[in-house]
């Protein structure tokens, strides 16, 4: 695979070789033999066949090509007589196509199995060459020389100890660079190294330490102490880099990508990594408030949003109303934002994927990280199964808060609940080369009371098994089983005969299989099938308590199909264009049993208009709904580093949460499209332009788009949505549209990194209807509850020594719209407010600072465990964000009242470790 | 913080976890501002609370406007620190509403034949002659405003029937607001198993005036601008009795229940209000009546969506607010939004008496309504003309006697004035005049209820 850049590779000799009938073995050897060359390889990586050649006046390099066409393998010429076979291993199947840069010509007569979607971007470690090193080196000269015999070694040997505490430095490494040799240090930092006489270039070479570098003239065996320097920006010279030019040469419209490493030294509130929080911190997601759940992105619903955890579908992936992730932070890995031209492999959401990975685990030795904070503990362990090839990922945490509550005594409390956890559990197995499995386990639960006789629980529930099968160099296949669970409860316990249990839950199976089929260098194709069946219990009430005279209720179920079939090629049309275009067939189908109301053309919808019931029975479709779902993206390069970009993609969504509180609530329901409610669409196109400065330190990029949705939900002014069989009528279905223009610099390396990002977005909405009643705000464009114009996050890092970093997070947003009362009015002995425009005001805008210190512990005095602390405030400028104004008639009489989440400054310390 | 508190038990408690949980967040009060075109739709807003019942009485309509921000502050009485001098006053009468005056108001049922209102007072509307809903018939409210404008309701009918079975009170204690009297009802559907309920009560209960004396102040012939001030200030007997009264509240929450969903039929143990024990409301002799309005779906949807506008629900989820359409509409044209319903129900209602001894006995009393404290200051005061800064007269006293009978009777007279109390005694005034005397509330009744005893008092 294009190793073939060795020093020896301009050797043009041009030599005459045949033969016949042999294997290709047979053939090397030959080979060998006639130029006295030494060729290295395994036997058995070749196939049995005899094959017979005949070449004239042609290279070694060419002829090699020949003779290893039509197998794995690639040849590395190390030097004039040495050639070294080398098998393609999984390894180089996935690294990114451009990891040595778009300039660098790939050996396409070897060239490795396909990457057919965005290339997974690989950490690369920048060793310390580009340190300024001191021209002229010391030279000092070993031992006695003595009458030798030629090839004689001699022993260098020495130790290595720190200039100012005089402490032995372990694995340092020691090269003799003109001899290829080295070699590292033990525990007492001692070396020792077998060396021909002569001049040795020798240098040092450790993380944390300055490089030494000296000519050794070796005579005779001898001793070289060393000493070194604590080298204060070493760290900052190891930097985990996103692929370098990903962000110029993507193609898919509207990505991202988030790693765990970026989201574990932003400040977050009580201590607690929250990448979802990182997420919304980047242009164009956003949260309608602190604990608000979801994320709107570019102007979506938060229902529109699909959170995959290794392709198995988590409902909410939040903690407490939004404020934690329910994500494991030590277990995740990275997270893949797709808010434009969404890949064709995925759909059914119109606004976004969250594509989260998981670590696949180590499988050589037992690792643990953990983490103690003011509001939860963390602890993930990898545990290798067979050493090599599989390894069990486990990673749980828990809140405290019920301790907290019942520690502070205050009667108020008493009773008083709020508790989460969660738990995963990975295996992933590399069978073999081709092969490689993947299971997920998913639990998280919440409980909560909201008023003294209620108790609320949730909980999310994901399994999936996705296994990868690399059918040959040019095939990549996927299978995914994944099953999703997402339930709540509402627990009600009064003083009256009333006591009931009120259960929710929706449930998903997917299956999904595809291809990635790289046809050539310019045709990436990727196609295949994906089946989903819903099964919905849209609530159940249930008698709680002997004194309960609470009769069982249930609506029934909900069940539905929804399908997709979809192909897309990536198609490399000059060096400078590339396109990716996808077609995704989509498909749904509502399932009996069920009995679905008919509501008369030119009638508002309400109880009473229902004209007719019709009964479907048993697996017969209700009704069916889908189409074509166009998803094509364009990239075009400017320059090595400038690029524009450009996207268009339609998408269906048939599953929507069911809302009539103005920011999103654990219990809101999810419903199925069904007889009279349609499938939600959109249409998105965008255009962006992407620069990259300094070898990809710096990104810029621009990007604006326009989203028209058709048939979005909303509901009548006090709708009550739970335990409602005619739903439909409380329901209104209307349009919206959303403009907006993301800006984003990003520096990626040095001690300061992190990016400044802003967003100027608006979203409308506008339900019309020939019916008073089915209109909101007279049928015109109002901005949404989540409508933020301006949106600055900026997001700092800056690493003073290798164990302290500072860090910073800082977002303003325009406060979101709310529903002001015009007017107050007496009724009923009490005074109440008049409401009148939807969303006419504003609540203040959203200013917030946190700040966060890094302490990492020494690396390496303590080999066993390695430690740092969080300290962090969230909110340092103690503003009180408002989060909700609202009104209460109490006593009589109106008060208006502004609620914030965190209205001071919040410090806190955590505790990670890792061993 | 300070609302924090103070406000309703339903969502407190779920605020304080989270307020706990992240480091207190937290709700304050706030002013907000209007905008013309808001002010404009609010003077446009008519509030109709009708609610036509099958008990043969004088029916009562009621129209008001709404108010806009302009004219009237959102933030109102003060629970926490109540002037010593004033009570919260409870009478819809004097609360700053504006009436709609000069309406026509007609009850229609669908055989045509009309129950015409006249207005008895300003804003309320009553029936010319009682009359009750009856069963099966469908009724709708007609009215013509001054300004020519029709409003127009649906048709409602009586939605069934349903007897209160069961008015109880028992002590309890809720876990925000203490120890105190739990009422709850058992409400029974006698039509069908379905029905839903809106209860609303009315408060009775014997009022004693703690600084009580059987003599009081009589001022005539005041001139606070002559010099000196003429007054004649004479301490009689009084005539109107004034130590023993009655008052009565209207309950202000939408309390609504349903057997909805329910096999039996009855909604039981429903409870229709708490009285924590520090109340004065249960000092004496208290009286409650509630009353169990069977409502159809629509009115009991109305009611409680009304209720969830106008309560915090959680902190983290506010329930979408808009303007609530219910069952009265204007004609096309006019520019008029009206609020309220129209409701046509079937009424049961049950009283029950209850002294303070039978729930705490042995325990103290609640105290009164405001701290009752002994005064006294001087009897008269400098001239006022040219008007002198009132401080500047007294050299630090209180007002004198005079002017604060003059002020509209803000003081009773209890006793001559014991010149033997010292500092930290109760009653001593650092000022002090002949006379002790009491915050009016303190020492007539009638303040704060009637000294009429109602029909329906029992003791």
């Amino acid at each position: 695979m294009g190793l073939v850049r060795g020093q020896e590779a301009a050797d043009s000799t041009r030599i005459d070789f045949a033969f016949t009938g042999l294997t290709r073995t047979g053939a090397l050897s030959e080979l060998g033999r006639q130029q006295q060359l030494r060729i290295y390889y395994a036997p058995e990586w070749f196939p049995e066949a005899s094959i017979s050649r005949s070449f004239r006046g042609r290279t070694l390099e060419s002829i090699m090509t020949d003779l290893l066409s039509g197998t794995e393998l690639n040849f590395y010429r190390y030097d004039a007589h040495t050639f070294i076979l080398t098998r393609n291993t999984r390894i180089y199947d996935e690294l990114p196509e451009q990891f040595f840069g778009s300039d660098f010509e790939r050996d396409s007569a070897t060239s490795a199995g396909a990457t057919a979607r965005a290339p997974a971007p690989m950490p690369i470690f920048i060793a310390q060459e580009e340190i300024p090193e001191e021209t002229t080196v010391e030279t000092v000269r070993i031992g006695r020389q003595t009458a030798s015999t030629p090839g004689q070694l001699f022993i260098l040997e020495g130790y290595i100890r720190e200039r100012t505490s005089g402490n032995p430095v372990p694995d340092v490494a020691v090269l003799v660079t003109n001899r290829g040799r080295g070699t590292a240090t033990d525990v007492n930092g001692y070396y020792r190294l077998e060396l021909p006489p002569g001049l040795q270039e020798l240098r040092t070479r450790f993380i944390g330490m300055e490089p030494v570098r000296k000519q050794v003239i070796l005579y005779n065996d001898g001793q070289l102490d060393l000493l070194v320097d604590e080298a204060v920006e070493q760290l900052e010279e190891v930097v985990v880099e996103a692929d370098a030019d990903r962000n110029v040469e993507e193609v898919t419209a509207g990505t991202d990508r988030i790693d765990a490493e970026e989201s574990k030294d932003i400040p977050l509130v009580l201590g607690e990594r929250n990448i979802l929080e990182v997420a919304a911190s980047l242009p164009g997601i956003s949260k309608a408030g602190e604990g608000a759940t979801g994320l709107n992105v570019r102007g979506g619903r938060t229902d529109q949003n699909q959170f995959l955890l290794n392709s198995a579908l988590v409902y909410n992936p939040t903690h407490f109303f939004g404020i934690f992730q329910a994500l494991n932070p030590f277990v995740t890995e990275s997270v893949d934002i797709y808010k434009g031209a969404i890949p064709v492999e995925f759909g059914g959401r119109l606004s976004a994927v969250f594509d989260i990975h998981t670590v696949d685990g180590d499988t050589t030795e037992l690792k643990g990280e953990g983490s103690v904070g003011p509001v939860t503990a963390n602890l993930a362990f990898e545990v290798p199964v067979v050493k090599g090839r599989s390894s069990l990922v486990l990673g749980g945490r828990g809140a405290y808060s019920d301790w907290i509550l019942r520690s502070v005594g205050e009667d108020r409390l008493s009773g008083t609940e709020a508790s989460f956890y969660d738990f995963i559990a990975t295996y992933t197995d590399r069978i073999n080369e081709n092969n490689q499995v993947k299971a997920t386990g998913y639990y998280s639960k919440d409980r909560f009371s909201i008023t003294r006789d209620s108790l609320v629980g949730y909980s999310n529930r994901a399994a999936s098994v996705v296994w990868n099968h690399t059918f040959d160099q040019r095939n990549l296949a996927t299978f995914t089983l994944a099953n999703s669970r997402y339930a709540f409860n509402i627990g009600y316990d009064g003083e009256a005969n009333t006591d009931f249990d009120l259960g929710y839950s929706v449930e998903e199976t997917e299956l999904r299989a595809w291809n990635r089929f790289r046809y050539n260098d310019r045709h990436q194709f990727t196609y295949g099938l994906a089946a989903k069946y819903y099964s919905v219990n849209p609530g159940t009430r249930s008698p709680s308590g002997a004194d309960s005279d609470v009769q069982r209720t249930e609506i029934p179920g909900e069940q539905a199909l929804e399908a997709g079939i979809f192909l897309a090629d990536r198609f490399a049309v000059s060096d400078r264009l590339e396109l990716e275009a996808g077609i995704r067939w989509s498909f749904f189908g509502a399932l009996g049993p069920s009995d679905q109301r008919e509501y008369p053309e030119g009638q508002p919808r309400n109880p009473g208009t229902a004209t007719d019931t019709l009964s479907f029975g048993g697996g017969e479709f209700i009704k069916t709904y889908g189409g074509p779902e166009i998803r094509a993206s364009a990239r075009y390069l400017l320059g090595p580093e400038l690029s524009l970009r450009a996207g268009y993609s339609n998408m269906y969504q048939y599953i929507h949460t069911l809302t009539n509180t103005t920011t999103v609530s654990p219990i809101d329901t999810w419903k199925l499209s069904d007889y009279n409610i349609r499938p939600q669409k959109s249409r998105q196109v965008s255009l962006g332009i992407f620069r990259n400065f300094d070898d990809a330190a710096i990104e810029v990029s621009a990007e604006g788009y326009y989203k028209w949705s058709e048939d979005v939900l909303d509901f009548k002014t006090g709708a009550r949505l739970l335990l409602n069989e005619a739903v439909e009528t409380e329901v209104v279905q209307g349009d919206g549209r959303a403009y907006g223009i993301e800006f984003l610099i990003r520096k990626n390396r040095g001690r300061l990194n992190g990016w400044l990002g802003y967003t100027y977005s608006r979203t409308e909405v506008r339900f019309d209807s020939p019916y008073p009643s089915e209109q909101i705000n007279n049928g015109e464009f109002f901005p949404a509850n989540y409508d933020r114009p301006h949106d600055i996050s900026l997001v700092a890092n800056y690493r003073f020594t290798r164990r302290y970093s500072l860090s910073m997070n800082f977002a303003y947003q325009t406060g979101r719209p709310v529903t002001y009362p015009i007017g107050q009015y007496f009724f009923n002995n009490s005074e109440y407010v008049l409401y009148s425009d939807r969303n006419k005001n504003r609540i203040p805008d959203y200013i917030r600072l946190d700040l966060g210190i890094n302490i990492e512990g020494n690396h390496r005095k303590e080999k066993l465990t390695h430690s740092f602390w969080t300290i962090s405030v969230y909110n340092v400028l103690g503003r009180s964000n408002p989060y909700s104004v609202y009104f209460v008639s109490e006593g009589g009489e109106v008060r208006a009242l502004q609620s914030s989440i965190f209205a001071i400054p919040i410090p806190s310390i955590t505790y990670n470790f890792k061993f | 913080m300070r609302s924090l508190f103070n406000s309703r038990p339903l969502s407190v408690r779920f605020l304080l976890v989270a307020c706990l949980l992240t480091a207190l967040g937290c709700v304050e009060e706030i002013e907000i501002e209007t905008d013309r075109e808001s002010i404009d739709q609010a003077r446009n807003a008519l509030v109709v609370e009708a609610t036509l019942t099958d008990e043969d009485r004088t029916q009562e309509v009621v129209l008001s406007r709404a108010a806009d921000f302009e004219n009237d502050s959102i933030v109102g009485f003060d629970e926490e620190d109540p002037d010593t001098y004033l009570v919260p006053d409870l009478d819809p009468e004097n609360r700053p509403i504006l009436y709609e005056t000069g309406a026509s108001v007609t009850v229609e049922d669908d055989r045509g034949v009309q129950f015409d209102f006249v207005e008895g007072e300003p804003g309320r509307y009553f029936s010319v002659n009682p009359f009750a809903a009856e069963a099966g018939r469908g009724y709708r409210l007609l009215i013509t405003l001054r300004s020519g404008n029709r409003i127009t309701s649906e048709f409602e009918s009586v939605p069934g029937t349903a007897s209160l079975e069961d008015l109880r009170a028992e002590r309890a204690t809720d876990p925000l607001r203490g120890p105190g009297i739990q009422f709850a009802v058992d409400g029974l559907a006698t039509a069908g198993t379905e029905a839903y309920f809106r209860y609303t009560f009315e408060e009775t209960f014997k009022v004693v005036a703690p600084l009580w004396s059987p003599e009081d102040f009589v001022l005539s012939n005041y001139d606070p601008c002559a010099d000196p001030v003429e007054y004649d200030l004479e301490i009689v007997t009084r005539t109107t009795p004034n130590q023993v009264c009655y008052r009565t509240e209207e309950s202000e929450s939408i309390i609504q229940g349903t057997t909805v969903g329910l096999s039996s039929g009855e909604l039981r143990n429903f409870p229709v209000h708490f009285i924590d024990r520090q109340q004065y409301k249960i000092a004496e002799r208290y009286s409650i009546l509630v009353r169990q309005h069977v409502e159809d779906l629509d009115a009991y949807l109305y009611y409680d969506r009304l209720r969830n506008f106008s309560q915090e629900g959680n902190v983290f989820s506010q329930i979408q607010p808009g303007f609530l359409q219910g069952n009265l509409q204007p004609q096309a044209d006019a520019p008029l939004l009206v609020i309220g319903y129209f409701s046509v129900t079937s009424v049961s209602e049950r009283r029950i008496f209850l002294d303070f001894e039978d729930f705490f006995p042995g325990e103290a009393a609640p105290p009164f309504v405001v701290p009752c404290v002994l005064r006294s200051s001087p009897v008269t005061h400098l001239t006022r003309c040219p008007l002198v800064p009132v401080m500047e007269s007294g050299s630090g006293c209180p007002l004198s006697v005079i002017e604060l009978l003059d002020l509209g009777g803000l003081i009773t007279y209890y006793a001559t004035y014991d010149e033997s109390l010292q500092p930290g005694d109760p009653g001593y005034a650092i000022c002090p005049g002949p006379y002790s005397y009491a915050p009016r509330v303190c020492g007539d009744c009638t303040v704060l209820g009637t000294n009429q005893v109602p029909d329906f008092w029992i003791e």
